[in-house]
């Protein structure tokens, strides 16, 4: 799939504008695009820890921050090793735009009404997220050692909107 | 990355889990190492009484064994293992508390 559909899914999905562009992501882009949605969703966990007391919340909060914690490390170390600046793009930018919105609109939630919209983005982000994973990033990705890490992160991120959607489930 | 092995003896609270059986088996107690990668458990081998089961951690992830009745748990940081001790007869199921995805079974004779 090329760069313009990664942009078109992440538009509709997060309303970013799409520049249109042949070719598909580079690895760089990619890693770029990865770590920037760790980094959101870390932060989107860390504000739901301070923000929630309901246990079952923060234990997954808590889980968010913990597995995308690990994974960003490990790509960390992997543009390292392979020499790789991550490079900015719009994807990221609007991934990020989208991230800060959201976050503005949960600060002025508490209790349950928080917990239901933390939760049902983490449903929303979690599925945009690994729609780009499977359709675009990692077959995009040329290095073997990118893609696989990829692909560990699509298996954990779908376990991850799982987990999010029983939860939302128990929420309503 | 260390490794930090325990064992959890399934005693009282495993006869409810794992159903006792007489008399115990007289073949030799075997290891049994069951590794955690990808978000999955490896299969359990069948199992007999006496036999120790050791889930090694080989994932990037935090990962527990733990029992659905909660009668053991395992809580594995990456690179970790701990054992289990099979001393009753039945079948067990158990899930990762992080990763209510990850789902396994084990059964002993």
């Amino acid at each position: 799939m090329t760069r313009t559909a990664l942009f078109i899914l992440a538009a509709s999905a997060l309303a970013i504008s799409a520049p249109v562009a042949a070719a598909g992501p580079t690895d760089p882009q990619i890693a770029h695009i990865a770590y920037t949605a760790g980094n959101l969703d870390i932060a989107a966990g860390k504000q739901a820890l301070k923000m929630s007391h309901n246990a079952a919340v923060r234990g997954f909060a808590q889980e968010m921050v913990r597995d995308h914690t690990a994974v960003n490390q490990k790509a960390l170390a992997l543009v390292k090793k392979l020499h790789v600046t991550p490079a900015a793009n719009p994807t990221s930018a609007g991934l990020t735009k989208a991230a800060d919105a959201e976050r503005a609109k949960l600060s002025k939630l508490k209790g349950a009404a928080f917990d239901r919209e933390y939760v049902n983005n983490e449903v929303a982000y979690h599925k945009t997220v690994n729609g780009a994973l499977a359709s675009t990033l990692i077959p995009s990705a040329h290095n073997a050692e990118l893609k696989s890490l990829l692909q560990t992160g699509l298996t954990l991120f779908k376990e991850h909107q799982a987990h999010a959607e029983q939860l939302a489930a128990k929420l309503k | 990355m260390s490794s930090y092995p325990r064992r959890f003896p399934l005693c009282a609270a495993a006869a409810g889990v794992l159903l006792l059986v007489s008399p115990p088996s007289l073949a030799a107690a075997a290891t049994h190492m069951v590794e955690i990668n990808q978000l999955k458990y490896a299969p359990v081998p069948p199992l007999k009484v006496g036999d120790t089961v050791t889930f090694v951690n080989k994932d990037l992830f935090r990962h527990t064994v733990t029992a659905s009745n909660n009668s053991f748990n395992l809580d594995l940081m990456p690179g970790a293992s701990g054992s289990l001790h099979i001393n009753s007869a039945g079948h067990a199921a158990f899930y990762c508390k992080y990763h209510p995805g990850m789902r396994g079974t084990m059964d002993a004779k």
